[in-house]
């Protein structure tokens, strides 16, 4: 897939519909696809973590507010870059948000300029990081498919430990070990433990 | 045969003896034939004499022998005589009765066929010993009789030898009958068997009722040690209670206490036994008490028992305790006795206390509050439109550097513009009027109708912590033009504050806190609130109406600012003066309707 402006979705959620508008026509016109939802649950519904994304996310909402959506998408593992937008300049709260990764924290009302730097920087950083997330979450559904005997042994021998060491650390046989070992080698689709130890540190399992 | 005839046949024999001897009586001279005839008839006379006793010897004899037949026939023992084969060949009547035989079957028969099979070794055995020996122990032997049942006899037996010959043997058997004797035995044993069934019968229930008793003792000494150790465990709930135990008789005397009612109280045990209940009263319940329990013991109509009653109770040193007391009743013979379960709830007071302290604080904090958090949701409504503005505003402006800019979009852009900025104003406004209707709001108010509401307000505290408060409210004192809540407020907050420095005195200080209204310079009312605590501290003083300071332990520090602003926002001034261990007074002035209704 051929990646650019136009396959990068921008979410806007907040429960005001004319910040939510003004957002969205003036992003719109800047190139990009947008979508707006007035509340988090309504986003979740809709969110297609399958495709690359930036959120601009107000703090202050009902159900749930901004930083309990930020915490559930990093619960489900998604990377998605998040501008957060507050009617209030809460420094607990913003500097919360930042520990979790977010782009940057602008207090209503801001400089739409400023905001729409913000966004072609989250914009290229998806750009760029897309394919290795992809990849990486391929290569995590791959170990999600393991059983837990295997991840316990995949961990072991990605961080080099010998199968003896690993036999021994999980008190059971070498035997069992090297089944599992070469059982993990067909379900990671690696050809050797150096591809497998690539793909574990590429995917930050280890 | 006739006596002649025995005659003869002596004199035969006599004769042929005679021819036998060789005496020649012819060759005798008549002399000596005549000494010869006279010893005959000597010896003729002494023969017939001879003769004649024998005859009465035999006379004798056959008496005799006719005495001994009779005695033989009709002794009440069975007599047999037996050869030494075994043949009876003497039977008395009574032998003939008891083998119920005729005497002439009875000779000659043999004994032994009359006796039971089994016997009849025995009896051989004795027999033959009988022969050997006279001495021999009698027996015991069953007849065997013709249809009836067989009978037992004793045997008892002596031999003699005819002739002095041990061949010619007879056998004497003495049979007495003692079937009956025997059944008597047998019935005697029979009831002794019963008796001693009955016996043992009578034995084991003895026995179990032995049984029983060691168990049912066994039960008591269990139901002993039971007994012991609920005692046990009783008294070390009873003294373990947190709640004190107290007993005491119809008289209101101290019967036990357990250790807790020796906590709450702070009397030893030994004060407490024995004294009056009423020791543990404050002076007013006392004689309340004895009046209680005469009613209750003449009516039986009770007020406490069975219900928790909040009394007050009073320590060793002098304090009143708050306690909550339960009274049960139980009797002894005649004798009533009332057992008082107390919990001193003064914790829980201070707890209650604590919590409405807390409430207050709350609701303070809140008013306070109720302004920072207007002025927020203010700011977050206004934001929305602002933020909505600036960016319809970029696009505006975004659009217009376009090369071929879209008007229609633009406009409408800008008409989104107004409409938010519009909205705005709208919140703006909204705002002002919640503000004027629900905020500030003056009418023409009574001062001295405020500081009594006030005063209700804080009443229970004064109770609490016994400080003894005055009013002295000007009369006909002129209306002021007061927002009434948050004058009410002020006054609320000096009272407070003058009681929370009273009740830092040392107990059993007199505590006084007054509160004055008067008019000064007939243009302004004054209200003074005067407490008698330890006063402010010079460096305390310079700082008392600043908010955030504070000298209490919970406290903001924002009530004296807070008092100080609505004062002046209502035209008036809040003061204070102080001295150290005299107490403190504050006092502020409101302007009179008519004379200054500036607000600052």
């Amino acid at each position: 897939m051929q990646l650019n402006k136009q396959t990068v979705t921008i979410y806007i959620v907040d429960d005001d519909f004319s910040v939510r508008d003004s957002l969205s026509m003036l992003i719109e016109f800047a190139g990009f696809k947008v979508e707006s939802y007035e509340s988090a649950p309504l986003f979740l519904e809709h969110f297609d973590s399958e495709q690359p994304a930036c959120l601009i996310l107000d703090m202050r909402m009902p159900y749930m507010d901004g930083l309990e959506l930020q915490e559930l998408l990093i619960q489900k593992c998604s990377a998605i870059p998040i501008i957060f937008i507050s009617g209030h300049g809460d420094v607990p709260i913003s500097s919360k948000a930042f520990r979790s990764g977010a782009i940057d924290f602008l207090e209503k009302p801001f400089d739409n300029a400023l905001l729409l730097e913000r966004l072609n920087e989250a914009v290229k950083k998806v750009l760029i990081t897309w394919p290795e997330e992809l990849k990486k979450r391929r290569i995590l559904e791959l170990y999600e498919n393991l059983t837990q005997r295997e991840k316990d042994v995949f961990l072991l021998i990605t961080r080099n430990h010998s199968s003896k060491e690993a036999a021994k650390n999980l008190n059971i046989s070498n035997r069992t070990v090297d089944i599992h070992r070469a059982n993990i080698m067909k379900k990671m689709q690696a050809d050797s433990l150096n591809t497998l130890i690539v793909l574990a540190l590429k995917s930050d399992i280890i | 045969m006739s006596s002649k005839c025995l005659q003869q046949v002596l004199r035969q024999k006599a004769e042929n003896r005679l021819k036998i001897s060789h005496t020649d009586t012819a060759n005798l001279s008549s002399k000596a034939i005549q000494k010869l005839m006279h010893e005959f008839q000597v010896y003729q006379v002494e023969l017939e004499l001879q003769n004649e006793e024998l005859r009465d010897t035999q006379l004798e004899l056959s008496a005799s022998r006719n005495q001994y037949q009779n005695l033989y026939d009709c002794a009440p023992i069975c007599f047999l005589t037996l050869n030494k084969q075994g043949e009876i060949t003497k039977a008395n009547q009574m032998a003939c009765k008891l083998l119920a035989q005729s005497n002439i079957k009875l000779l000659g028969a043999k004994y032994a066929k009359y006796i039971v099979l089994d016997d009849q070794d025995r009896f051989y055995l004795f027999f033959q010993q009988l022969l050997k020996s006279p001495q021999t122990k009698p027996i015991e032997i069953r007849i065997k009789l013709a249809n009836q049942p067989a009978i037992s006899v004793l045997c008892q037996g002596s031999c003699h030898h005819l002739n002095g010959d041990h061949q010619e043997s007879e056998l004497l058997l003495i049979l007495q009958d003692i079937s009956h004797q025997k059944r008597v035995e047998q019935k005697i044993n029979q009831l002794n068997a019963q008796l001693e069934q009955k016996i043992s019968i009578k034995n084991a229930e003895l026995l179990s009722k032995n049984q029983k008793l060691q168990e049912t003792i066994k039960g008591i000494c269990q139901s002993k040690e039971d007994l012991l150790e609920r005692e046990a465990k009783l008294n070390s709930i009873f003294n373990a209670a947190i709640e004190g135990i107290i007993t005491i008789d119809e008289k209101g005397i101290i019967q036990s206490v357990n250790n807790a009612v020796i906590n709450i109280t702070g009397y030893p045990k030994h004060e407490l036994i024995g004294h009056d209940v009423n020791k543990l009263m404050p002076y007013s319940y006392k004689e309340q008490h004895a009046h209680y329990l005469q009613h209750y013991l003449s009516t039986q109509q009770a007020k406490v028992i069975g219900t928790i009653r909040q009394l007050e109770g009073q320590h060793k040193d002098g304090t009143i305790i708050p306690i909550d007391v339960s009274i049960s009743e139980y009797k002894i013979g005649h004798k009533t006795y009332f057992t008082g379960m107390i919990r001193d709830v003064s914790e829980r007071k201070r707890k209650e206390l604590l919590d409405k302290q807390h409430l207050d604080e709350l609701a303070h904090v809140m008013r306070l509050g109720l302004m920072g958090e207007m002025a927020s949701g203010i700011a977050h409504e206004v934001n929305q439109p602002l933020t909505a503005i600036a960016t319809y505003s970029q696009l505006c402006l975004q659009l217009l550097n376009s090369d071929q800019p879209d008007l229609i979009k633009l406009q409408e852009t800008l008409q989104k513009t107004e409409q938010q900025a519009l909205r705005a104003g709208q919140i703006i406004r909204r705002m002002r009027e919640f503000i004027s209707t629900n905020g500030v709001h003056r009418s023409s108010t009574n001062i001295n109708e405020l500081v009594q509401e006030a005063m209700n307000l804080a009443n229970d505290d004064c109770q609490q912590f016994s400080i003894q408060h005055t009013l002295d409210l000007a009369k006909s004192i002129p209306y002021i033009s007061a927002d009434a809540v948050q004058i009410e407020q002020v006054v609320l907050n000096l009272i407070k504050n003058g009681i929370d420095a009273l009740t830092k005195l040392p107990p059993k200080t007199l505590r006084q806190l007054s509160i004055q209204t008067y008019l000064l310079e007939s243009e302004y009312i004054e209200v003074r609130i005067k407490d008698n605590g330890l006063g402010i501290t010079k460096a305390e003083q310079a700082k008392i109406f600043t908010p955030f300071f504070t000298t209490k332990e919970t406290g903001m520090g924002m009530g004296l600012s807070i008092c100080q602003s609505l004062i002046n926002s209502h035209g008036g001034e809040l003061r204070f003066k102080s001295e150290l261990g005299k107490g403190s007074t504050f006092y502020f002035t409101l302007p009179i309707i008519g004379q200054n209704n500036a607000t600052k």
